[in-house]
């Protein structure tokens, strides 16, 4: 069996929810009682598939 | 090593030099034995390169004036002749570590301030701040009495500021800055604390020169609660030297417009500009009756502030300028988080106090403007079309010089890659 | 116009305030141009020089706080004079909550960030998820129309990190009590549900809810986990990390049936589980799962009883019998035309239950995603003989959320229906969420009555049937939502597999009497 121990220690642990889309979904999880951080995405370079092709070339921002 | 990690190892000896730069201001000097590259006929002007035939008209008058300062020239119409026909050349500021605010322009014979970088070693220079009249080249109006000033300073103003500042073996500035945390400045259009601090430690110095103009000079430079400005652009300028020096990185490294074009450099591509056309500053205007149609586009390099993490980067620090061109408290914390997200790191030095503490963000990645779509915001004063300031507020740099510079980059980069 | 001027003696405001006030000034109606400031030497030339200097301003001192403007009326500008401080005193105290502008810079401030959820348009889940998983955090993927590749990628590099990696397109998932997604809220209980259909996670889940036990946790694997590319990761980590955990004392495995060589890898892990285990897996037979000491269900309901059964618990979802008699009362007084079902479903997994259930009894029903290609409705093709429709298909949903969160993209269904003379039976289902519609049933119930008056203006009577799936702690609570419908006449189940019995047993009583 492989190494669960990451898995079981989120099931231990207070849920934090990092929300990657719609920020109702961000809200709906708070008004249950859990944690949310709300990450407000947008395409890469505004979708722009050239710069994403540099961006990606010089290694991302992140 | 992957290109991805070439380019994170040089933005970060970038971020290093950025945030370990210790600045002393050491001297005050014509700008012709100062300045590396300054020769007798060239002028330095703000933003990117230019030809003469595109000036805006404050430059124009600028320009001229300081011919006729310089004894280039007799008339406005002779300089500007000269100027056509290239026997004057015009170059610009940041190619040569200076920056020039608003409308300054810099002619050899210009006082320059000296500002040392003792962590990274490099050297920048910029022409003092005239003080608080409307009436001045700096915002591109010349006339006998701009010229009276202009001699003043160059004559007396140089001779008693240089001596003191020699005497006081050299001022630091990162501890003005940190002195200075939490007193409301956001040092690139609000410094008065800074300029406080800073006259703090000139005066005694100051006291000790023995010249017949000494007094006047003492209160010029204490009456002008904007000084601080011009030396910390002398400040920046001499860090971004060494930035300039670090290929494959992506950091910010200078900006400023010219009334017509905005441009931005990067550390990886040097002195190679990145332009667009200027935007305009939007804010409150000093005349009610100026409209947005008087304006002139981003005039002046005093937004290298912004490349080291002060003025609109670091708003939250200085929130009354908000107050004054239109915003609230909110969007001076949102100016600054904005411009989180687009750098790679935080100042120490100056800790804001209603901002948890934290220190300015400095280090603009292009990755991550372009990556993230968020624009950095710039504070700055606006020109009149016709010569004069019209107002003061801030604009979003334009993306379309950030886009262009990731093009450079990667061009540059696959030369050095041999791709 | 006239110029005013207010002036005050001895009152100091600084330039950052009064270039403020200027511009708040001659933005007030009735106002040509103003000015505001000291009466500074500066000052006095400025308002000269923009016509509004008066010989009262001139005398002033520096020490004197001026304010003047062109105005159209005393009134105007005693008006604008007091927005001047009434600005000065107004701050906004509104507490904005944060957002940020990536993964990176959420987790860097929020360092016990554990679970990523991810919505984001398919061709951008790739690069979301590895950010996620580079942060160490567990992902939960709601983005569909991720290339299997990409799915498979993700969900190695969970692995290789020992994180889990719920979806792509992962609808249903409850980890720690909090419902994910679209999942209903759960009570929490000893059984750990896996699953590849997140209707079905959630059908089963709402039972055990309701028999007064519950879930520890439910993991969504995506409807594509285990196909041949995929290899069944989630489904495979989700078994041994439920087998390790604690809190979980049985386990339940859902999906249609997998691929052959996945389902051959799945049925050896199974078979050396430790924890008691019911496996529904559409389609696979009773032998196949059983060999593997799992309990065997047949369908969704069938799956959450036959869970139950593993605590001796011996709920019932009711008998055929109720449903005949139910049946007989609902033909009454419908016109002698009528004789099909019109479904109107929310998603795949229950008009696929739908389908099989009602097929029979039908002998066929057209669909726009039917059981066999060639029963399928052209895009866009109006309803014709037995139809049931999915509304969460790319042709409804494109541009819009699910029909659970929308409840509009399935309304237009109830009265084109109705319209139809042959229509006897409409069916529908109802999901309930936190992010879904508060009130789904309320929303549909005009609708429902205006078909009925449709219907007796022909002097016929349309039989409604739903099923609402969810629980009492959801916040459109299932028992609110059901009165709502069956004080529309609506006949609700308990189900959607009943409900389907109950559509196939009107349909046999229209076929009986005709």
């Amino acid at each position: 069996m492989r190494d669960v121990s990451k898995i079981l220690s989120l099931f231990r642990s207070e849920l934090v929810t990092v929300n990657v889309g719609p920020r109702s979904f961000a809200e709906v999880l708070e008004k249950q009682g859990y944690e949310a951080v709300q990450v407000d995405w947008k395409p890469a370079a505004g979708g722009d598939k050239h710069m994403q092709e540099l961006l990606e070339y010089l290694g991302g921002w992140e | 090593m992957t290109v991805g990690e070439k380019v994170a190892a040089a933005n970060q000896k970038v971020l290093d030099i950025m945030t370990k730069a210790r600045l002393v201001w050491t001297d005050v000097k014509p700008a012709i034995d100062a300045v590396p590259g300054m020769e007798k006929n060239l002028i330095l002007i703000p933003g990117p390169p230019i030809e003469p035939e595109d000036l805006p008209i404050p430059l124009k008058t600028a320009v001229c004036g300081a011919a006729i300062h310089d004894g280039l020239a007799k008339t406005m119409d002779d300089a500007w002749e000269m100027v056509l026909k290239r026997e004057i050349r015009i170059g610009s500021s940041q190619n040569y570590n200076c920056g020039n605010a608003a409308s300054s322009v810099m002619s050899p014979s210009m006082p320059v301030f000296v500002v040392e970088d003792r962590t990274n070693g490099g050297t920048g220079y910029c022409v003092p701040h005239p003080g608080s009249n409307p009436r001045v080249l700096r915002w591109g109006i010349y006339g006998d009495d701009v010229e009276e000033n202009l001699s003043f300073i160059r004559g007396d103003y140089a001779a008693v500021l240089g001596e003191a500042v020699r005497k006081s073996g050299g001022i630091d500035l990162i501890r003005i800055l940190s002195k200075t945390a939490g007193m409301g400045d956001e040092n690139h259009n609000r410094q008065p604390a800074a300029s406080m601090a800073l006259a703090l430690e000139l005066v005694p110095y100051m006291l000790d020169v023995d010249h017949p103009a000494r007094d006047r000079v003492i209160k010029e430079v204490c009456a002008n609660d904007r000084f601080f400005l011009h030396v910390m652009m002398a400040g920046v300028e001499a860090i971004m030297q060494s930035c300039k020096k670090v290929p494959y990185s992506t950091v910010m490294v200078g900006m400023g417009g010219n009334g017509i074009e905005f441009g931005i450099q990067t550390a990886g591509t040097g002195n190679r500009w990145y332009t667009t056309e200027a935007p305009k500053i939007t804010g409150t205007f000093l005349k009610p009756t100026t409209t947005e149609a008087d304006l002139l586009g981003y005039l002046g390099d005093s937004c290298v502030t912004e490349v080291w993490g002060l003025g609109g980067m670091s708003a939250i620090a200085g929130p009354s300028y908000l107050r004054m061109t239109g915003g609230t408290f909110r969007d001076a914390q949102e100016r600054t988080e904005k411009a989180r997200q687009v750098s790679l790191g935080e100042h120490t030095f100056a800790p804001v106090p209603w901002d948890d503490y934290r220190g300015f963000p400095v280090g603009v990645d292009v990755r991550k403007v372009v990556g993230l779509n968020v624009l950095p915001i710039s504070h700055g004063g606006s020109a009149l079309k016709t010569g004069g300031q019209a107002g003061a507020g801030a604009a979003e740099l334009p993306m379309a010089c950030f886009r262009e510079a990731v093009e450079g980059l990667v061009e540059e980069i696959r030369k050095l890659e041999g791709e | 116009m006239p110029i005013f001027t207010r002036i005050q003696k001895d009152r100091y405001i600084d330039s950052l305030e009064t270039l403020n006030q200027t511009a708040v000034l001659n933005d007030q109606p009735g106002i040509e141009s103003g000015y505001v400031g000291m009466a500074t030497n500066v000052f006095k030339e400025v308002i000269e020089e923009i016509g509004l200097g008066t010989p009262e301003i001139q005398s002033c001192t520096e020490a004197d706080y001026v304010i003047v403007a062109e105005a159209e009326s005393e009134e105007a500008f005693e008006k604008a004079v007091n927005e001047l401080t009434a600005g000065s005193a107004s701050s906004e105290e509104t507490e904005e909550k944060k957002y940020y502008s990536s993964i990176r810079s959420a987790v860097i401030e929020h360092p016990r960030a554990n679970l990523c959820q991810i919505a984001v348009p398919g061709e951008y889940a790739l690069e979301e998820v590895k950010k996620a998983l580079n942060a160490g955090l567990h992902c939960c993927v709601f983005s569909n129309n991720v290339p299997l590749d990409q799915e498979r990628e993700m969900k190695e590099l969970a692995r290789e990190k020992g994180l889990l990696c719920m979806g792509p397109d992962c609808g249903v998932a409850n980890i720690n009590g909090a419902a994910l997604v679209l999942s209903s809220i759960n009570n929490r209980g000893p059984f750990g549900i896996i699953g590849a259909s997140g209707t079905g996670i959630q059908h089963v889940a709402a039972i055990l809810h309701e028999a007064g036990t519950g879930v520890s946790q439910t993991i969504g694997t995506g409807g594509n986990d285990l196909k041949e590319p995929v290899g069944g990761i989630t489904m495979l980590m989700g078994i041994d990390a439920l087998e390790a955990d604690p809190e979980t004392k049985f386990i339940i495995l859902i999906s249609r049936k997998p691929a052959d060589s996945v389902l051959q890898k799945l049925l050896a892990r199974i078979r050396t589980m430790k924890k008691p285990r019911v496996v529904f897996f559409m389609g696979c037979d009773k032998e196949t799962i059983e060999e593997t000491g799992a309990v065997w269900a047949d369908n969704l309901d069938n799956c959450a009883l036959r869970a139950l059964e593993l605590i001796g618990n011996d709920y019932s979802l009711g008998d055929l019998e109720e449903l005949k008699e139910t049946a007989k009362e609902a033909v009454k007084g419908m016109a002698p035309e009528q004789k099909y079902v019109r479904a109107a479903y929310t998603g795949g997994t229950y008009l696929d239950e739908g389908m099989r259930t009602m097929w029979e009894a039908a002998g066929g029903i057209w669909s726009n995603a039917p059981l066999s290609p060639e029963w399928k409705l052209a895009d866009g093709e109006a309803s014709k003989g037995h139809t049931a429709i999915d509304y969460g298909e790319e042709e409804f949903t494109l541009g819009r959320p699910h029909p659970a969160i929308d409840a509009g993209i399935r309304r237009p269904a109830i009265l084109k229906e109705a319209a139809d003379p042959e229509t006897a039976v409409i069916v529908l289902d109802f999901i309930l969420t936190p992010p879904g519609h508060m009130d789904p049933c309320g929303f549909v119930v005009p609708d429902i009555k205006k078909a009925q008056e449709i219907a007796k203006e022909r002097g016929g009577k349309i039989a409604f049937v739903a099923s609402v799936l969810g629980t009492t702690a959801d916040w459109q609570d299932i028992r609110k939502q059901e009165e709502e419908l069956r004080e529309a006449g609506v006949y609700v189940c308990r189900t959607n597999y009943r409900a389907a019995l109950l559509a196939s047993e009107i349909i046999r009583l229209r076929k009986e009497a005709a």
